[in-house]
């Protein structure tokens, strides 16, 4: 029920955006102002309840790095595994 | 290095956030040598709830509980509004039904069946099949398109969280909502229930809060449990990575001695959440003493319709009521133990009707109706981790000695 569907906003329109939901093209009712073509969003049972943040993207890896460098200070894990970490983290990012 | 701006967060997400087992293999690093500490500071058991069923559907699928080290416990708490959403407002929708107005539901709930009969029907989905109007909608939008277009008197089976009370609110106050569409009014609230599991359960120490709730609400809303029990709490998102990022979150703060709320799910949530949602919903509602499905009244739990807007209100309009608190009846079918699974108190296995009277194919009770219901989920992707349990099943015993 509360599954949230990631699309790609097509058209914004006075009541209506149309999203993307990768190949699926669906009209829904938005909860957010600032939506644009472009942007991807969280849609729930045909409404907007998010935008998703770029910036905020990489985000939720910070816990991780924040962990595995106090177990390498502790000696519980090698510097070389850190790094194999960061690397695969940013991996997908690379041209 | 890609700019961000040029990066397809679907495709991102699924990369890293889903089909990574070498991140995943990492992650599950930290946490065996995080819980190694743990462990050596006198810790043998740790318990871990989610309020989401996306999330036990996640972490069934997936396996993660097979991966997780011994002692790390993981328990499904109320996360599924189809399976909490109590038998009298089943009930209203069929007979609304079978009277001749039509009923929009969300499929979810199209099988839900109520305790009592009413003209022989027990579901939604029996009521159509007795003749009674019913229309399974995917959207708000769908059921509003269809009354404008049809001109019919129609009520629309309001179930859902947070996440999906915006839409009815917001239908309202932008006046989108027809005068001949009313809403059965069955909204709850997630944080009351969820300090309610703990304090009934007991022995919970960390919380993977439930993400897309919290796009409305915010990560604020989990402080009051972080602080008053002290748990770790995570706003986490739907992938395995994530679940495992948090779960190594919690451990993290555990080790440390903290009980704070983080929000691994950056990327969907912030802090105080979708306030324009947030605003439309307390214009259109009040919060009130709500019932749950077999398990009774929970104080400031449930959403109703407030007084400028009670025109909109399906019981107001119809006669219906809701029940207090000493008329509130047990609205399970006998045997039934969703009301125990619900709040995390037992799994699903140990339900003696789990898979044989109570399937996938033929749920009795509402747990197993549900794609978010811990028992349809533990049926439909039990993993090895579950074998054990399946084993106690007594027809797969049976079938073995064979």
């Amino acid at each position: 029920m509360c599954w949230g569907v990631y699309g790609k906003v097509l058209e914004v329109s006075e009541k209506y955006v149309k999203v993307d939901f990768g190949g699926v093209v669906r009209e829904v009712l938005s909860s957010l102002d600032d939506i644009s073509p472009g942007d991807y969003v969280v849609v729930h049972a045909g409404l907007i309840i998010s935008k998703l943040s770029r910036e905020e993207f990489l985000e939720s890896f910070k816990y991780i790095r924040e962990i595995a460098e106090k177990l390498v200070e502790d000696g519980e894990l090698s510097r070389e595994e850190l790094e194999e970490m960061n690397r695969i983290i940013s991996k997908w990012l690379e041209e | 290095m890609k700019g961000l701006e040029s990066i397809d967060l679907r495709r991102a997400t699924n990369i890293l956030f889903r089909s990574n087992r070498e991140l995943a293999l990492k992650i599950l690093k930290i946490i065996e040598l995080t819980w190694a500490q743990l462990k050596k500071s006198g810790y043998e058991h740790l318990r871990i709830m989610n309020f989401c069923g996306t999330h036990e559907w996640t972490t069934t699928r997936y396996g993660l509980r097979s991966l997780l080290p011994e002692g790390i416990e993981l328990l499904a708490g109320p996360g599924c509004p189809v399976c909490i959403t109590p038998s009298h407002y089943v009930e209203a929708a069929i007979k609304l039904s079978l009277e001749g107005v039509r009923v929009y539901t969300y499929g979810d709930a199209y099988k839900l069946p109520s305790v009592k009969k009413i003209n022989g029907v027990k579901s939604l989905d029996e009521a159509k099949a007795s003749g009674g109007d019913v229309v399974v909608v995917y959207s708000l939008l769908d059921a509003i398109r269809d009354v404008v277009k049809n001109r019919v008197e129609s009520t629309f089976l309001a179930i859902g969280f947070e996440t999906t009370y915006p839409a009815y609110a917001l239908a309202i106050l932008k006046e989108e909502t027809p005068e001949n569409l009313s809403y059965i009014v069955a909204g709850r609230l997630t944080p009351p229930a969820a300090e309610y599991a703990v304090e009934r359960v007991g022995g919970v120490d960390g919380v993977i809060a439930p993400g897309h709730v919290s796009t409305i609400t915010g990560g604020e809303v989990w402080i009051n449990l972080a602080e008053k029990y002290s748990i770790p709490t995570v706003v986490s998102g739907f992938e395995p990575i994530d679940v495992l990022l948090s779960i190594a979150e919690i451990l993290k703060q555990k080790s440390r001695g903290e009980a704070r709320v983080v929000i691994e799910y950056a990327r969907a949530v912030t802090w105080s959440g979708n306030v324009n949602a947030k605003k439309a919903i307390n214009e259109v509602f009040e919060v009130h003493d709500a019932a749950w499905r077999g398990i009774g009244i929970i104080p400031k739990s449930g959403y109703k319709l407030r007084e400028e807007y009670r025109r909109f209100d399906a019981f107001d309009r119809y006669g219906f009521r809701e029940p207090t608190r000493d008329e509130w009846c047990y609205d399970l079918l006998p045997g039934c133990r969703c009301g125990e699974v619900i709040i995390g108190k037992i799994k699903p296995s140990e339900c003696s009707l789990f898979m044989k009277k109570c399937t996938p194919d033929s749920p009795y009770g509402p747990c197993m109706v549900s794609s978010e219901g811990t028992c349809r989920i533990h049926a439909l992707h039990t993993n090895v981790n579950n074998i054990d349990e399946i084993r106690k099943i007594k027809w797969i015993e049976n079938s073995n000695h064979q």
